[in-house]
C-alpha cells in the first residue's frame, strides 16, 4: 500500500431523500434538515444536510483510497458552513505528512464542499494502516 | 440536532455544568439502519462490519439519546474523533456515554463542548470524540 498524495474524490448528492435516510439511521429529525417551512425561518432559509452526513463522504473517500489497507484514526473537523439541501457533497484531500511508504499512519488534510466550491467541512485526519496480521 | 423525548422541556444552556455526566444511551446496528446506510452508500454493499461513516451515525444517534431533548436548532460546529479501528456486525450493540467538558458564552452564541465515547458489549472502545454545538436556547 503506498500513501497517495489525493484521496480519491467522493461525492453524495444531498437530496431530500438523502437527507431522510440518514436522519433515520441517526434518529436525528431536527426540522433544520427535514422540514422546509421550518428552515425558511432560520438563517439557512432552507433544509440543510446533516453535518455528519457531509463528513461521512469524506469516509468514503478515504475508504476508496485505501480499501481495506486503511482507515480513520484521529480527526479534528471544524463544520464551517452548511450544505443545503439538493447540493452535491464533495469530498477531498491532501497528504499532509512527509511521504514515507513505511509510515505506519500519515496525516491528511481534507476538506468537504458543496458543488458550488463553498467549503462546508475541513481539518485533517489521520490514517492509519491496518496490520497484515490484523488483516489476515 | 434533536432528540424525541417530547414529556421533558429542551435542555437550555443553563442547565448544562462541566465536568458533570449528562446520561448514556445504547444503540443497535440493527438490520434496518444498516440497509439505509447501503442505500446511501452502495460501495457498502457487501461490509460485513459497521463502515466508520456507520459508526459516526450510531455514535451521533447515541449521542442525542443519551440526554434528549435537545431543542430544535442546535448547531453542530466542530468535532473531534478518535477510532479504535474496532466496529459492530449487524445485530450488535453499543452504549454511548457523554459528559459536559465545557461551555461559555462567545460573541453571543452559547458553546458547548460535550465528550462522548462508545462501547460495545464486551466494555471495548469502539471511538469517542468532542462534539462542538452551538446550543439554540
Amino acid at each position: 500500500m503506498v500513501w497517495p498524495e489525493q484521496l480519491v474524490e467522493a461525492r453524495l448528492r444531498a437530496s431530500p431523500e438523502a437527507i431522510r435516510l440518514y436522519a433515520e439511521i441517526t434518529r436525528d429529525f431536527n426540522p433544520l434538515h427535514l422540514d422546509a417551512a421550518f428552515a425558511a425561518k432560520t438563517p439557512f432559509g432552507r433544509p440543510i444536510a446533516h453535518g455528519t452526513l457531509s463528513l461521512a463522504v469524506l469516509w468514503e473517500a478515504i475508504a476508496a483510497t485505501f480499501g481495506a489497507d486503511a482507515g480513520p484514526g484521529a480527526a479534528q473537523i471544524r463544520f464551517t458552513a452548511p450544505i443545503a439541501e439538493g447540493a452535491m457533497i464533495i469530498a477531498s484531500g491532501t497528504r499532509a505528512g512527509d511521504y514515507d511508504p513505511q509510515a505506519a499512519m500519515m496525516r491528511y488534510d481534507f476538506i468537504v464542499t458543496d458543488g458550488a466550491g463553498t467549503q462546508a467541512l475541513a481539518g485533517h485526519v489521520d490514517i492509519l494502516r491496518v496490520a497484515m496480521d490484523a488483516a489476515s | 440536532m434533536n432528540a424525541g423525548n417530547v414529556d421533558r422541556a429542551p435542555l437550555r444552556f443553563a442547565d448544562f455544568t462541566p465536568g458533570a455526566d449528562l446520561g448514556a444511551a445504547r444503540v443497535t446496528l440493527d438490520p434496518e439502519r444498516f440497509a439505509r446506510w447501503r442505500a446511501l452508500f452502495p460501495a457498502a454493499a457487501d461490509a460485513e462490519t459497521a463502515p466508520p461513516g456507520l459508526l459516526m451515525a450510531l455514535f451521533m444517534s447515541g449521542f442525542a439519546e443519551a440526554f434528549a431533548p435537545h431543542p430544535d436548532g442546535n448547531i453542530h460546529a466542530g468535532q473531534t474523533l478518535d477510532f479504535t479501528g474496532r466496529s459492530l456486525r449487524e445485530g450488535e450493540g453499543a452504549r454511548i456515554s457523554v459528559t459536559c467538558r465545557h461551555k461559555e458564552e462567545r460573541r453571543g452564541r452559547n458553546w458547548v463542548h460535550l465528550f462522548a465515547q462508545m462501547h460495545d458489549d464486551t466494555g471495548a472502545e469502539i471511538m469517542s470524540g468532542e462534539v462542538v454545538v452551538i446550543w439554540a436556547i
